[in-house]
């Protein structure tokens, strides 16, 4: 029930969210980018600046020491000096400059050959006073005489630590020459670099911002480090970072850079914590010296980072909102949708009565809602209407079934029909169309000798014409049975039929009566297909001799017999329309000729596997397109030469024979009888026993039927023993009973439903090889006989 | 070998009776003079020390750093120290200037002394400095001291005469291009030079030891009346400093530690990249390579008489002292005897 609902909801809400949360991403990346470029811009800015008014003040400071120390050398370089005057005017140098830490001045001396003469003056703990002790040897070769001496300009030696002032210093030493030339004095000035080391520590640069004071050979004056200063250059602390004992190269060369007194701007990855950082550096015009500033990206970025955090939270309250609202509008949705979908499926379970959801505002789900209750009322409509049709159509389907039985159930379909005849051999086919036709087709003996035939085609369908072909079948028959001529037959049923045929339907027939002894066939035709007529040999006809008009269309009409006489074996086929007329795929019809093709080259076969085989021609000729009428074929022919001659008594007196009262008991003196017989003439056992059996049958059912009263009758037996057969006479004076006439028994009826005796005298017939009936002289007398082996 | 085992037994009890006689308040008091300020040049000692070396063969060391104003072969021979560290020349010419020291142990047999000068001294284009005849006319500052006499043989051996300058404490002059060449060695100035913005490719540096002037360096000594006084002694000191460097050899970031807690404590403005150097410069020059050349320790006869050649030549001395009675073989007199 909830996840349809659940999937749509949440749809839409990704969908908004998503959306909202895509803009949002962009607008905080976009203000990630530009603010970001913007700090730094101003951080350069601010970076350079700071670093440019940092230099510029240490080089103040330095200034002031150099042009003191410059002034100085100056005052020197006219005179011879007095070592007595030396240390006053130093004091009072010294005094008058209360940044400077001490002042010293090496001279030569004017004896030839004497060592330079020292003095210096400096501040111990705030008071200046001259050194009392100085070794000049030792301070001759220090770097701030050293150098100015072999350089022979003033110099700002490399910073050093003062032990006696417990602090970085650095000293200026100037050269005083004479005038051949020859080093007159030095004069050098010392400065604590303490104040330098403030005024960088003081900087304002932010959490991890640093300033790095670089002394002109790298090493560091002033490092937020302290253990770094005045102990490690910027190279060897790119050697303890690199690998394998090889400066780390990035650094090297960024101390490099520093060193060729370069001003700049670098982003490198700060060696100290390994974070990119934006180093700016400038030289101290003065000394050579380095002043960097580094100061991390990320420290740059960071107010940058907090307005981030801001916005996100601002944008994940508004996501969350909008996250609410989303889900109430699809659920304000999606809720007539589930209605709705309730309401289909109650639908679908056969319930019109589910309630809908109301239809509040004109949008799609409004107009969906109408829509789903104008087509539940259609269909609830459209439902009855098709209850009603339905119920017609299996109506009309019902008698259709009926009508159906009507015309089959009324030919006869039992074949052979008459089993014992081997001289006559036929066989009829009808297979109706879907809807139902109206053919039939009817055959009957009306003697030994006489066979009616008859076929017929009903105008029209259904059940009307399936009633009037049953009322026409039966009528021709019973009419042929009375008057015995095709012709008059016709006549008859088309005046019975017109005479109130309201709905002029009509039949086309044929009908005849073949005479199977000679072949004679009479016959009258009421519109009917000619019927074919097929010789064993020589060519075949169609029977088309003037047809009358169909049967039932007017009355008072004439029809005409016709005769032919058939050959022996000749073939008779009767047909309708349904096969000659039976359409292919390519609405092609079966036609005459193909019939008459199909009857000729198969004319050979008895007359089921004909009927059968022109059945299988036209059903592929139709090849599965639908049969439109129905498809009777009747095929007869009379085998006057396979005709059997009646069992006959000879001319000569019996060669024994007994009377026998009407009594059951009277069985066994006729079995006694009957063996004597075989025994005195050789009749072999089985022949016996054959015998035995029928006559048993025929003496128990002469007993039994033959006489209505109980006087005292007699039963004769007469036995003729031939060549090669027995014949056996039985004479009763009963009630006349043909037991030749008797059509063959129902053997798949139920028992109680068989005629009595039937089955006898099937017994008899079948084991005996001929048997005859006659009535004479008001007798009954039957001939049996019975061929020897 | 030996099978009796009445002799384990006695020698199990002999260690017994030594052992706690070398407790700590029976060490014997001495100290060591180093060359110079506190430095991995040292390491060896400073292991010695740490590892309780010196301890073991009951020796309670204390070591002096040297440096500019201290001087440790006047200090032993004013009696204020028992041995000190200095190289050959030196010694034999202290020897000759009246303090009698005698070699305990020859520890760095390779030289180290080498001159860096500028590749290209006049900058892009000008003349180049590539093998030591470019140094003739040159500004070379050399050292003052007693090391001076084997640049002098250098550059008597190559037949220059550069502008010789002197070298003090610093190379601020040969920096600032004050100078063209200037004397360092290989395990100090030169790695200094590099620490200091200099590049490699910019340099070209001849070895002295790579041009005849093999002169052994490092060494430790006593004077002679306390080699004869106490040959036992000396024997100890000198096998457990020469145990210090085997164990520094082996540990080296040991010994770099030992020497960095030492160079900190002594406030000395150097830095850790440089002490490795340092270490491993001298290990190099002290440990014989897979080629021999030397053996650890020793002074060779060859070596000795090379060097006291040198010096007779250019008068640093005026006599040779016999081999026999400078070099004492100390160590290895009692490695063999151990």
């Amino acid at each position: 029930m909830w996840s349809p609902n659940k999937s749509l909801v949440w749809r839409l809400s990704i969908l908004i969210l998503g959306g909202a949360g895509l803009v949002l991403a962009a607008v905080l990346l976009f203000s990630q980018f530009s603010q970001s470029r913007l700090l730094i811009r101003q951080q350069c800015a601010q970076g350079e600046q700071i670093t440019l008014a940092s230099v510029n003040r240490i080089n103040e400071m330095l200034g002031r020491v150099q042009t003191l120390t410059q002034a100085a050398a100056l005052s020197l370089s006219a005179d011879a000096i007095d070592e007595e005057k030396l240390s006053p005017w130093l004091e009072s140098l010294l005094t008058a400059n209360p940044d400077v830490s001490s002042l010293a001045v090496a001279y030569a001396r004017t004896e030839p050959g004497a060592k330079f003469g020292l003095t210096r003056v400096s501040r111990a703990d705030g008071i200046v006073a001259t050194d009392p002790f100085v070794d000049v040897d030792h301070e001759m070769m220090q770097d701030w005489c050293y150098l100015p001496r072999h350089l022979g300009q003033p110099v700002w030696v490399e910073p050093f630590f003062d032990p006696i002032l417990k602090e970085t210093a650095v000293t200026y030493s100037v050269p005083v020459h004479a005038p051949d030339g020859s080093l007159h004095a030095i004069v050098a000035c010392e400065i604590s670099l303490q104040g330098i080391r403030e005024l960088l520590d003081e900087l304002d640069l932010g959490e991890s911002g640093m300033a790095i004071l670089l002394s002109a050979q790298g090493v560091y004056i002033s490092h937020p480090v302290r253990s770094y200063e005045m102990s490690q250059t910027m190279f060897s602390v790119a050697e303890s970072l690199g690998e394998n004992g090889k400066p780390l190269p990035e650094l090297a060369n960024l101390a490099r850079t520093l060193l060729a007194c370069e001003t700049g701007l670098t982003k490198y990855r700060r060696s100290a914590d390994d974070t990119p950082s934006y180093i700016f550096y400038r030289p101290v015009p003065l000394t050579g010296w380095s002043l960097s500033v580094t100061i991390p990206e990320e420290q740059i970025l960071a107010p940058l980072k907090k307005q981030n955090a801001i916005n996100l939270t601002i944008g994940l309250i508004g996501g969350f909102l909008l996250l609410i609202a989303s889900v109430m509008l699809a659920f304000s949705l999606t809720k007539p949708l589930h209605q709705l979908a309730a309401a289909a499926g109650r639908l679908a379970m056969g319930d019109f009565e589910a309630p809908l959801p109301k239809v509040r505002r004109g949008d799609e789900i409004g107009r969906l809602t109408t829509s789903f209750s104008q087509m539940r009322e259609d269909l609830k409509s459209y439902i009855e209407e098709l209850t009603n049709t339905t119920a017609a159509k299996e109506k009309i389907a019902s008698e259709l079934a009926i009508a159906h039985q009507i015309q089959l159930g009324i030919v006869p379909k039992l074949f052979p029909p008459y089993p014992d005849r081997n001289d006559l051999d036929l066989f009829a086919a009808l297979e109706p169309a879907r809807e139902v036709g109206g053919d039939l087709y009817d055959f009957a003996l009306l003697d030994e000798d006489h066979l009616y035939v008859a076929i017929g085609d009903v105008s029209g369908k259904g059940v009307p014409a399936s009633l009037l072909m049953a009322v026409g079948k039966t009528l021709l028959k019973s009419t042929m049975h009375a008057v015995r001529d095709p012709a008059r037959t016709l006549a008859m049923v088309n005046d019975e039929l017109a005479a109130g045929n309201d709905s002029c339907m009509f039949i086309t027939a044929f009908c005849g009566i073949l005479n199977l002894s000679s072949g004679h066939f009479t016959y009258a035709n009421a519109g009917h297909n000619p019927p074919l007529l097929i010789p064993l040999s020589g060519p075949p006809k169609y029977l088309r001799a003037r047809p009358g008009p169909a049967l039932g269309a007017m009355e008072n009409v004439r029809y005409r017999n016709m005769d032919e006489t058939l050959s022996d074996r000749e073939l008779l086929v009767l047909y309708t329309d349904g096969v000659t007329e039976a359409m292919s795929t390519s609405s092609e019809m079966f036609g005459e000729d193909r019939l008459l093709a199909i009857v000729t080259a198969s004319r050979e076969n008895d007359a089921e596997t004909l009927v059968s085989h022109i059945m299988e021609n036209v059903h592929k000729h139709a090849s599965g397109a639908e049969q439109s009428d129905d498809i009777t074929i009747l095929a007869v022919r009379s085998c006057a030469s396979a005709r059997k001659s009646p069992a006959a008594q000879p001319a000569r007196a019996p060669d024994t024979s007994i009377a026998l009262e009407n009594k059951r008991e009277k069985l066994d003196e006729m079995v006694a009888w009957l063996e004597a017989a075989s025994e005195s003439f050789g009749i072999p056992p089985a022949e016996t026993m054959a015998l035995n059996l029928a006559l048993e049958e025929w003496f128990v059912n002469v007993v039994s039927y033959a006489f209505s009263d109980s006087a005292r009758h007699e039963i004769l037996l007469r036995l003729w023993k031939e060549q090669n057969r027995v014949i056996v006479a039985i004479e009763d004076d009963g009630a006349p009973f043909d037991p030749t006439a008797q059509a063959a028994p129902n053997t798949a009826a139920g028992i109680e439903e068989r005629q009595i005796g039937g089955l006898g005298i099937h017994f008899i017939r079948k084991t005996m090889n001929s048997m005859s009936y006659s009535r004479e002289n008001g007798k009954n007398l039957v001939v049996l006989e019975k061929h020897l082996a | 070998m030996m099978k009796h085992p009445g002799l384990w037994l006695a020698l199990g009890a002999l260690i017994v009776a030594v052992v706690p006689c070398r407790g700590a308040a029976e060490l014997r008091p001495v100290s060591l003079y180093l060359q110079w300020d506190h430095q991995s040049q040292f390491a060896g000692y400073y292991m010695a020390q740490d590892k309780g070396f010196y301890e073991a063969e009951g020796l309670d060391v204390t070591i002096v750093r040297g440096g500019p104003n201290c001087l440790p072969c006047e200090s032993v021979g004013a009696g204020k120290g028992t041995f000190c560290i200095t190289m050959l020349a030196t010694a034999l010419e202290k020897r000759e200037a009246g303090i009698p020291l005698v070699l305990l142990a020859q520890v760095v047999n390779r030289s180290n002394f080498e001159i860096v000068a500028w590749k290209k001294p006049g900058g892009e284009g000008g003349p180049e400095i590539l093998a030591p005849k470019d140094l003739q006319g040159r500004r070379v500052t050399i050292w003052e001291t007693d090391f001076r006499t084997q640049y002098t043989a250098f550059f008597d051996s190559q037949g220059i005469h550069p502008e010789v300058l002197p070298q003090y404490y610093t190379l601020s002059l040969f920096l600032r291009h004050g100078a063209d060449a200037c004397s360092a060695m290989r395990y100090n100035e030169y790695h200094w030079l590099l620490q200091h913005g200099v590049r490699e490719e910019d340099l070209t540096v001849f070895p002295l030891g790579d041009y005849g002037v093999p002169v052994p360096e490092d060494g430790i000594y006593a004077l002679e009346s306390t080699w004869k006084a106490d040959p036992a002694l000396c024997s100890a000191f000198a096998r457990a400093s020469l145990k210090g460097w085997e164990y520094a050899r082996a540990h080296p970031d040991e010994a770099l530690a030992a020497t960095m807690t030492r160079v900190e404590e002594a406030n000395l403005p150097t830095n850790r990249p440089h002490m490795r150097w340092m270490l491993e410069e001298i290990l190099n020059s002290s440990f014989p390579d897979a080629n021999g050349g030397w053996t650890f320790g020793s002074l060779s006869r060859a070596s000795y008489e090379a060097s006291c050649a040198m010096l007779l030549k250019y008068g640093v001395i005026a006599a040779a002292p016999k081999y026999e009675t400078f070099v004492t073989k100390a160590e290895s007199g009692n490695v063999e005897s151990q």
